[in-house]
């Protein structure tokens, strides 16, 4: 293998290289961007917005999940929280379908404080589950 | 708040019920029992969980249900759903991990655990420090499956429209969601991006290391001539004639022999064919008129004859000759050539008297007599004695004029056959003539060595160089 042969191969590497940082750093937006390319947008109020689906919550969760990797995750039987760094997300039963809250963490907060108070945050009844279990483990 | 208000109101009515488990706080676990009476009051589906804990050998169980907290599930439910683990915790002393399993059983059409694996949790965290946040968290997603998978129908959240405690606020920190999203791709794009500099780096640092000139190699060919130094003193009593190194260079194969007779000191190279003339003109009149009738043939001739090849275009017996000690170095492998050509005849009888009395006539008089030999030498001399003979190479003061066009002509060697040979046997029959008659025998270390080559092999010459060679081949 000559020189040409391996500066083109290292320029292969480094152009692929350089494409998934370009890639990485201007691809894809935030999640309020990602809810907004792939869902309805059914009401807002400011920062508070409300997107349907037809799908079922538990795929619209998974699809959020792997699309934008949250924080957090809380479960309830009435939904799925997903926490962001900004914003918190709701994902619910509407119908046959899924109806998706984005909201604001502040506001988001008060709003799913009786599912996600106490775990993300202080206030709420979701003192549970905080740990403190047999403690056995290595 | 209003599942908070029914969850505190029942904890602390029924203190009782919140029984010891090993999993959850007590609290916790009839927080998570009310959940699920919510959810199966809604649904009509039970729910549940039973954990078995080995701590260490010590088996313990956490169950609860939708009926409370330390209350299995109630198997009069038509619809149910249970998650069950299994959780081993091993002695700090064990080489064994801790290890858990899970699983999830429901009536037919109800979730299973592959759906439970679809919320991605972290079920590694069973064997960690909080196994009650997994085991919560999976508990309290039952009724999200069941409904998912149409067993039952889904309860749907509301977010609350009043005003939220004044203590209610977020504390932990999620993190950056960029670098989440995407710290996975930019690290490995630097890294591909790392990795073809370093790789080019590389291949450029290689290819310069390359294209370094190395002072070894500075050396274009390997003189075949071994220095003076190298040798021992004629006195050396300890210098035997198997040690020449002549003999290695009579072995090596053709293009390596063309190196010292192309490249190795051209000007006593051609100080040899220069002063061939001279000499052969000068002791014998006889082979001066020869060559004075074709002095071209007489040089190419000569070579041809002596080498057989190539490497003998030059006449290194007549570098004696010429008193020229540098012209004396390739000597030691002309006379190899020479034997090399001469080889194929067999030392025709009239070589063998000459060789006695000249020590080039053994290599000369086959190469005279033999067809074959004629030949092959006019064919190198064709060949090779035009480049080993350039005319530049010649000294002026010892290159007699009508030498230099000799070697220019190439065709005439070729078409040469007797005549050139004869010249050859003459002029080299020439050549060592002097060094008997007193050129400086000491001067040349390779004369040196063959001569004592020739002592050693019992014949007569003081001045054969090719007579030890020939005697080997002939072995």
């Amino acid at each position: 293998m000559n020189v040409r042969n391996k500066l083109l191969i290292a320029g292969a590497i480094g152009g692929v290289g350089l494409i998934v940082l370009l890639f990485a750093i201007f691809g894809g937006g935030g999640i309020r961007s990602y809810l907004d390319d792939n869902f309805r947008r059914q009401s807002a109020n400011g920062n508070s917005i409300v997107y349907t689906a037809t799908a079922k919550p538990k795929a619209v969760y998974e699809q959020i999940r792997n699309a934008r990797p949250p924080a957090d995750t809380q479960f309830d039987p009435s939904g799925y929280f997903l926490r962001y760094s900004d914003d918190i997300v709701a994902i619910t039963a509407n119908g046959t379908g899924s109806r998706i809250y984005i909201d604001d963490e502040r506001r988001g907060y008060s709003h799913w404080l009786f599912f996600v108070g106490g775990v993300w945050g202080t206030g709420g009844s979701g003192e549970n589950f905080r740990g403190g279990g047999p403690g056995g483990g290595k | 708040m209003r599942t908070l208000a029914l969850a505190a109101l029942f904890m602390f009515a029924t203190p009782g019920l919140a029984a010891a488990d090993v999993i959850f706080d007590p609290a916790d676990a009839d927080e998570l029992a009310a959940v699920l009476a919510e959810a199966t009051d809604e649904q009509g589906v039970c729910y549940g969980w039973n954990v078995r804990v080995d701590n260490v050998g010590v088996p313990e169980d956490s169950v609860g249900s939708n009926s409370g907290a330390g209350v299995p599930i109630d198997s009069s439910c038509a619809k149910h759903v249970e998650l069950t683990a299994q959780i081993t915790y091993t002695s700090e002393s064990s080489e064994s991990e801790d290890s858990a399993s899970f699983d999830v059983s429901s009536s037919p059409g109800g979730p299973t655990k592959a759906d439970l694996d679809a919320l991605d949790l972290d079920w590694d965290g069973l064997t960690g420090e909080d196994p009650d946040v997994v085991i919560g968290k999976a508990v309290t997603a039952l009724p999200l499956l069941a409904a998912d998978k149409g067993m039952a129908k889904p309860i749907a959240a509301a977010p609350e429209t009043g005003a939220a405690p004044a203590d209610a606020q977020l504390t932990d920190d999620p993190g950056s969601d960029w670098w989440r999203g995407r710290g996975g791709a930019v690290l490995w794009g630097v890294g591909l991006l790392l990795a073809g500099g370093l790789f080019a780096w590389w291949a450029l640092k290689v290819n310069r290391a390359r294209q370094r000139p190395r002072p070894e190699s500075l050396p274009v060919y390997v003189p075949d001539t071994v220095p003076e130094d190298f040798y021992e003193s004629p006195e050396d009593p300890d210098f035997a004639p198997a040690d020449k190194p002549t003999k290695p260079t009579a072995t090596e194969p053709e293009p390596e022999a063309k190196k010292p007779g192309a490249a190795a000191k051209p000007e006593p190279a051609d100080s040899s064919a220069a002063g061939e003339a001279p000499e052969t003109g000068g002791p014998e009149t006889g082979e001066e008129s020869i060559a004075a009738d074709a002095p071209d043939t007489a040089v190419h001739g000569a070579e041809a004859a002596v080498a057989g090849e190539p490497n003998a275009g030059k006449p290194a017996v007549e570098e004696p000759a010429a008193g020229e000690p540098a012209a004396v170095e390739p000597a030691a492998e002309e006379p190899v050539a020479a034997e090399r050509a001469a080889a194929p005849p067999a030392a025709p009888p009239p070589a063998a008297p000459a060789a006695g009395v000249s020590p080039a006539t053994p290599a000369a008089g086959p190469a005279a007599e033999s067809p074959a030999t004629q030949l092959a030498s006019g064919h190198s001399g064709s060949a090779e004695s035009a480049p080993d003979q350039p005319a530049s190479d010649q000294p002026a003061s010892d290159q007699p004029a009508s030498d230099q066009p000799a070697s220019d002509q190439p065709a005439s060697c070729q078409s040469g056959s007797t005549e050139p040979a004869s010249n050859q046997s003459a002029s080299v029959e020439g050549a060592p003539a002097e060094p008997a008659a007193g050129a400086k025998p000491s001067d040349s270390p390779s004369l040196v060595k063959s001569t004592k080559d020739a002592s050693a092999s019992g014949e007569s010459g003081d001045t054969k160089p090719g007579a030890p060679f020939d005697q080997k081949d002939k072995e």
